[in-house]
């Protein structure tokens, strides 16, 4: 079953079949808070916290659109809403780093990403470029799609896409440089 | 390689998204020493956190049941409602920029003419010297030979005397 027929489900009572559409989607869901919000706590709870707004507006999806790109919007904007009210109130947001996920007695090695992430890599985007670089290359997304997700125009989108890649470019040189 | 730096400094430069996604498309995508400068696909994944390394955890799910176990989904609006039927309308997301243009115009518009004027307006001494001449009074029904003739009246400021001078036209 395809997202549409999934929440044609949803809509006539099923919510079991809601189940499908968050396991298909939550993986890439999770890796775009937590390359956007760079903290593992707040990228679970604003990707559930997504995945339930978007239950509760089933009824406004259009079809014709795609749902990833419709979810992967309100994740956006939530996550965009979450940095503001962080940068609000917490005037140390700049030091926020990663932060390992909750590990239980038999995990050995931390995830890849823990491993290899540097701090400082996607520190120097804004959360604008960590998302349009992130649909990019993680969900190979076009500069429309992009520009649905983001809010603007596809111009705006690639232009702000050739930004991110620039600035992970000249950042990936600079630390090959320094080995 | 200048070619590329140029292109580069342009693209700094340009004021407008929309200009620089045209330089874009126009040069950089084109261009292999500017597309050098972009990191490749593979390097973009290489510092992002990638969905089968982000790790969902085992009670992701169930959280979200919780949640929605005890709510609705919410009706469609009768507009939502409407347009998913109909047509779907061109994004809006245009109009405050055109407002935005329309209005930036028309400021700079008022803010030219007030500067023209400001600059045309006459000096403040300009006035002054010309209240320092002596008042000047042109009359007409002074006639020399049954004709009009040309009468001016002066009175200098230091002095209570009026001159009046009548002269024929000819």
């Amino acid at each position: 079953m395809d997202d549409n027929e999934i929440i044609a489900v949803c809509l006539r009572g099923g919510r079991e079949g809601f189940r499908d559409i968050v396991d298909r989607h939550q993986g890439p869901a999770l890796a775009m808070a937590l390359n956007i919000l760079r903290n593992r706590q707040d990228a679970e709870d604003i990707c559930q916290e997504a995945f339930v707004q978007a239950f509760r507006s089933l009824a406004q999806f259009d079809p014709r659109r795609s749902f990833r790109t419709w979810l992967f919007t309100i994740l956006y904007r939530k996550c965009l809403d979450l940095l503001k009210r962080k940068r609000r109130f917490q005037s140390a947001f700049a030091r926020v780093r990663y932060e390992t996920p909750l590990k239980t007695p038999g995990e050995a090695a931390p995830p890849a990403w823990d491993r290899e992430l540097p701090e400082e890599m996607l520190g120097r985007l804004s959360p604008k470029e960590r998302t349009a670089l992130c649909l990019w290359a993680n969900e190979g997304f076009t500069a429309t799609e992009i520009a649905d997700v983001l809010g603007c125009s596809a111009s705006t989108s690639r232009v702000t896409l050739f930004n991110a890649r620039k600035k992970i470019k000249l950042i990936l040189e600079k630390s090959h440089a320094a080995r | 390689m200048r070619h590329a730096d140029l292109v580069g400094l342009l693209f700094r430069v340009l004021p407008f998204d929309a200009w620089k996604d045209a330089l874009l498309r126009g040069h950089i995508e084109n261009c292999p020493a500017c597309r050098s400068r972009l990191a490749c696909l593979e390097e973009a994944r290489r510092v992002l956190v990638r969905s089968e390394d982000a790790g969902v955890p085992g009670g992701f799910w169930p959280a979200i049941a919780d949640r929605i176990g005890g709510c609705e989904i919410a009706a469609a609006p009768m507009a939502v409602t409407a347009r998913a039927s109909g047509p779907v309308p061109a994004p809006r997301r245009w109009a405050w920029r055109w407002a935005a243009a329309v209005s930036g115009t028309a400021l700079a518009v008022l803010l030219t003419i007030a500067l023209v004027r400001f600059l045309h307006a006459p000096a403040p001494g300009a006035a002054g010297a010309a209240e320092s001449e002596p008042d000047q009074v042109r009359i007409h029904y002074v006639r020399i030979d049954n004709e009009p003739a040309r009468t001016f009246i002066f009175k200098p400021h230091d002095s209570d005397v009026v001159i009046v001078w009548a002269g024929k036209n000819i």
